[in-house]
């Protein structure tokens, strides 16, 4: 059992103290009290009584040098003849073991919980957001949900949203030429590879292709407001989703108020087909509906005779169609023989599309989000003011082959007015 | 009434009929103004107060007729008629009353509550004897300059109870001071007799047990009073030291204009109306074919015409300014800061570095002069003194008595005179004696009396080095809390000199701390200039570069920053460290800028926490540097308790590296 003197602190202004002298040597037997050194320190010149009884293995400080209180001055292998302070020793060891240990144990024990929360927090939108985070994040008008959370339990921190605006700066502003190598290792990481085309992906490329080799394609657009439908909507919103088990969505009003334009304007709701010399305005209206499988495809399920539906139906009828084709249970039916066609960019925050139309079809429909913009409203005397109103675009791209602006501006018209001004009330109760 | 008459004999006898007109309107003034402003606060037209002296005239112009002109006065409230004769106008005492801009203590204190220090009164403040060190430190200075000024430290007989008092009496005893102790014993300390105040028959006779003479005298006979104050004044003059005088003398009404004083007697009434001051002094005069009725009468319609008119043109002078309120907390600096080219070092401790500045303080400017417990022959209990008795001498570098509020409040009386005393505390844990000399008096008087205090209570702070609950507090916040002191804390050799020689040089009461760790921590030594230079108070500094988070520490607790900087940097976390070096005025500047660099803060403290520096620090980076913020402010303090003395409870006590390192991983 080796034992420890250390530096002795005379008077409690003293905090260092010079080594005079050492008494002992390396190999010297010494009692407990024999002197061992002579130290000098502000207050007073001493010999210092050894502590222990043992053997000296080792002198740890050289003659004259000046050390702390506390500070290591000799090593003895102590005996067994004092044991009552080599326990006393041992213990002060062991708790002093304790006390550096415990607290880096707590850290890492804590540590290792917030990694296993740090998953499906991220997830969690209700996260807090510090003031910092919260400045730049307004200044620059970033999308939260873009920005990856590496703080505690997913929680974006200064650094994350500095990461992430870095990152995108990088790739929209730097040129080539002044790349920095952190700017190279960011491209780097994601490795290249090359696999086969999917019979989905490739039925879609040749219909895109053949689409827009087939038709001569316009787009057009309006502007809706859609403060009519929002009421409607955020009153009746809670009790649909419960009565319904689903949300009760913009797409349903706009697409009623399309069967109703299409009617008024039955050319929309047409085939044409130059190299035969044929064009035929459909009876029923078919309504296509595009459906995203989830960012790994594209199909058009059809509402057959969607001319039938109410406004609850018709929400239904989406849903159930959605649904269908994203768990692929679709048959034939389900995905041909629409007659004109909505694609619902809005639901993915659109400000403006350019669809591609769906051929047989001669127009397609794209809703644009719906958002709260300042509008301007004239009252019936004249005056005007400013309001908060939910708005958004409608635009319809339209085969000029068949028809021209005029009828396409009617169209949409149409679709704006009934939005705007239909009374739907009935339709949910 | 039969009318107790009264001769003169001594000084006073020799006194021409023109120096005896001058006391005798004094005394009538004195009686006329508090009886109209008595009549004014019961009539509702004053706020505040009103102590009215009526029936101590004697004993007011006495005492102001005794001294010579250039004799320094620190009484109370109830001494308006010393402030008259010493020359303070009728227009300045009706200003102070009204709350006034223009008056002496600018609207700040009311009624008698103010001094004319040009004019030889000192601030009056309520808390009593106050003053009494105040006037033994100026009577200090002029045993140090050879000036022959006396001071006259006069209160009530309630005040001698007080530990103040006693300290006072006793410094300027074993010192041998210029000062002469007088007690105005008009009966009543407030409401209580003498009986309920003092276990001796009389006031004087206290004076046995601090060996110096003292006089019972009747204090409603103005030649006694006369006689025996300038006595006494010369005798301290000529430098034999002070002496006690007890006028005995009785207060006509309460002790304030709303306390009725039914608590006297019917007798002791009449024995003390038969003795009334003026109507002796009239007696007197007459007798001897001086002055006649009339001419007594005729001056008393002179004087009560002055009075009204006075009070109604200072009714309508200009209140002080709202939006001035915050002047006048400290005095402007008005010398240039001390350079030097530094480029002749020499390796230093802490201490050693303190020890450098006091010796080169004291060898530039002799004003400069240390007091404290064991800092002459004995070098101080850390020996920051060492080797300046030697070389100053008793004078320069005084050991007091156990007296830490007598000798602070001197340390403010030498300041006023002139001096930049240092006063060193042995622990700064003995400061609380000394707050009320700290609070009342230094941090006050620029902002009431319009007089700087440049004078500096230096002394060691802090816990580790197992001296138990007594001798290692952090006083810092303690003290910050009051308005109109600085406080300053160095954390490294360098910085100490730099400070101190900054603090002795500000014109404002600085409290400079030492921590007692530092002052001989082997790895603090470094180069430290010779020569004289300055530290900036009030400027911070970063010790340490870093992005990810703040800390913001001081004394002490660099040095765990710094340690703790280290351990989390293997960990990628960079830490930025502030060493603010002073706390009051706070660099609020440095902090904040650190913050919205790194979003992060964590304050650092070894002073318990609640109601401290770090709260402060926390306040001001939630109120002015919230959208800077990542994360929730950090601090990083002792417990909420006494500092125990066991090794091992001291060390849990003392923030360490591994607290430092915990709090802020927890945050990452």
């Amino acid at each position: 059992m080796s034992e420890i003197v250390t530096m002795p602190q005379l008077g409690e202004t003293v905090t260092e103290g010079t080594i005079l002298r050492w008494l002992v040597q390396v190999g010297d037997e010494v009692k407990e009290d024999d002197p061992i050194l002579e130290i000098s320190t502000d207050k007073v010149d001493t010999e210092v009584p050894s502590p222990f009884s043992g053997k000296v293995t080792s002198l740890m400080v050289e003659e004259g040098e000046t050390v702390e209180v506390g500070a290591s001055l000799l090593e003895l292998d102590g005996d067994s003849s004092s044991p009552a302070v080599v326990e006393k020793v041992k213990e002060k060891g062991s708790s002093e073991e304790n006390n550096i240990n415990e607290p880096v144990k707590e850290i890492i024990e804590e540590v290792k919980v917030e990694n296993t929360d740090l998953s499906p927090a991220v997830k969690n939108n209700n996260l807090k957001l510090s003031p910092v985070v919260r400045k730049i994040v307004s200044e620059n008008n970033l999308d939260l949900e873009q920005i990856p959370g590496t703080g505690s339990g997913g929680r974006i921190t200064r650094k994350d949203v500095e990461a992430y605006m870095a990152s995108g700066n990088s790739t929209k502003k730097q040129p080539n030429d002044t790349l920095s190598q952190k700017d190279v290792k960011q491209t780097e990481s994601p490795k290249a590879t090359t696999g086969e085309i999917s019979r989905l992906r490739r039925r879609i490329a040749e219909n895109m292709v053949m689409s827009k080799q087939t038709s001569a394609h316009v787009m057009t657009s309006v502007e809706v407001d859609y403060e009519n439908v929002e009421i409607l909507r955020s009153k009746h919103k809670k009790s649909f989703k419960e009565e319904n088990g689903f949300s009760l969505t913009y797409l349903p009003f706009i697409s009623l108020a399309t069967i109703y334009a299409l009617r008024e304007h039955p050319v929309v709701n047409s085939s044409f087909d130059l190299d035969k010399d044929t064009h035929t305005i459909h009876s029923h209206i078919n309504l296509g509906v595009a459906v995203d499988l989830n960012q790994e495809g594209l199909l058009v399920g059809t509402l057959r005779e969607a001319d039938s539906f109410s406004l609850k139906g018709l929400a239904r009828k989406i849903s159930d169609t959605s649904v269908k084709l994203r768990e692929g249970s679709y048959e034939l039916d389900d995905v041909s023989g629409s007659t004109f066609t909505i694609s619902n960019n809005g639901s993915f925050n659109s400000f403006l599309t350019s669809p591609i139309i769906n051929q047989p079809n001669v127009a397609i429909l794209s809703t644009e989000s719906v958002k709260k913009r300042p509008v301007v409203i004239e009252a019936q005397d004249g005056t005007d003011s400013i309001a908060i109103r939910h708005t958004g675009l409608l635009s319809l791209t339209w085969d000029h082959r068949v028809f021209d602006g005029s009828v396409a501006l009617l169209f949409l018209n149409s679709i704006k007015e009934k939005l705007e001004n239909s009374d739907w009330s009935q339709e949910l109760t | 009434m039969q009318i107790e008459k009264i001769t003169r004999q001594g000084y006073s006898a020799t006194l021409s009929k023109e120096v005896l007109w001058d006391i005798y309107k004094s005394m009538k003034m004195q009686r006329l103004l508090e009886d109209r402003l008595l009549k004014m606060y019961k009539g509702g037209q004053l706020s505040g107060a009103v102590y009215p002296g009526i029936g101590q005239e004697a004993c007011m112009a006495g005492i102001g007729a005794g001294m010579d002109s250039k004799d320094i006065f620190g009484g109370t409230h109830r001494d308006l008629g010393v402030q008259i004769k010493k020359g303070v106008t009728l227009k300045e005492i009706a200003l102070n009353f009204f709350g006034k801009n223009d008056g002496p203590s600018k609207g700040r204190d009311g009624n008698s509550h103010f001094g004319v220090v040009d004019k030889g009164t000192l601030m009056v403040v309520s808390p009593l004897p106050d003053s009494a060190p105040v006037a033994v430190g100026w009577a200090l200075a002029s045993q140090q300059s050879g000036s022959g000024v006396v001071a006259v430290a006069n209160c009530g007989e309630g005040a001698t109870a007080t530990g103040t008092w006693h300290e006072s009496v006793n410094m300027a005893a074993v010192l041998n001071l210029p000062v002469v102790f007088t007690v105005q014993n008009n009966q009543f300390a407030y409401s209580s007799p003498n009986d309920t105040e003092f276990g001796t028959p009389n006031v004087a006779d206290r004076a046995a047990g601090y060996g110096i003479p003292a006089k019972i005298i009747d204090g409603n006979d103005i030649y006694e009073v006369i006689d025996a104050i300038h006595d006494s004044c010369e005798n301290a003059r000529n430098g034999n030291g002070p002496s006690l005088i007890e006028l005995v003398t009785f207060r006509h009404y309460g002790h304030a204009g709303h306390d009725p004083a039914e608590y006297v007697n019917d007798e002791v009434r009449e024995f003390w109306m038969k003795r009334d001051p003026i109507a002796r002094f009239e007696d007197a005069l007459a007798q001897e074919g001086l002055f006649t009725t009339e001419q007594f009468v005729s001056l008393s319609e002179d004087l009560e015409a002055e009075i009204k008119e006075t009070l109604d043109w200072a009714k309508n002078q200009d209140d002080p300014d709202p939006k001035n309120e915050e002047l006048d907390m400290f005095a402007e600096r008005k010398t240039p800061k001390i350079e030097n080219s530094e480029n002749n070092k020499e390796t230093m401790n802490f201490i050693e570095a303190i020890t450098n500045g006091l010796d080169e303080l004291m060898d530039n400017d002799e004003n400069v002069f240390m007091m404290g417990e064991d800092i002459g022959v004995f070098e101080g209990a850390f020996k920051a003194t060492k080797g300046l008795f030697n070389k100053y001498g008793p004078f320069r570098v005084i050991d007091t008595s156990i007296s830490e509020g007598g000798f602070t409040g001197a340390a403010v009386g030498a300041a006023l005179a002139g001096k930049k005393p240092i006063v060193e505390l042995q622990f700064y844990d003995f400061v609380y004696p000394a707050l009320d000399q700290i609070t009342t008096e230094a941090a006050k008087y620029n902002w009431k009396a319009g007089k700087p205090v440049p004078m500096v209570v230096r002394g060691p702070t802090g816990a580790g080095t197992r001296s138990g609950p007594f001798h290692s507090i952090s006083p810092e916040s303690l003290l910050a809390h009051h308005p109109g002191i600085k406080v300053v804390a160095p954390s490294n050799p360098y910085d100490a000199k730099g400070l101190l020689v900054a603090a002795v040089n500000d014109p404002n009461p600085v409290m400079y701390l030492e921590h007692k760790k530092l002052y001989r921590k082997p790895d603090l030594k470094m180069e430290v200039p010779l020569g004289l230079y300055e530290v900036e108070i009030g400027k911070g500094k970063i010790v340490k570069e870093g992005s990810d988070i703040t800390i913001v520490t001081w004394s002490g607790m660099v040095s765990v920053a710094e340690q703790a900087a280290d351990e989390l940097s293997k960990d990628g976390v960079s830490v930025e460290i502030v060493d603010i070096r002073t706390i009051v005025p706070l660099d609020e500047e440095i902090i904040l800028n650190s913050v919205e660099k790194t979003s992060n803060l964590c304050i650092l403290q070894e002073d318990v926490p609640f109601s401290s520096i770090a709260s402060e620090i926390s306040s001001l980076v939630a109120e002015k540097g919230f959208w800077n913020l990542d994360n929730p402010i950090i601090k990083v303090t002792p417990p909420n308790t006494h500092i125990p003395f066991a090794p091992v409870l001291e060390d849990a006590f003392i923030p360490s590296v591994e607290k430092v390192v915990k709090a802020i991983k927890e945050l990452q």
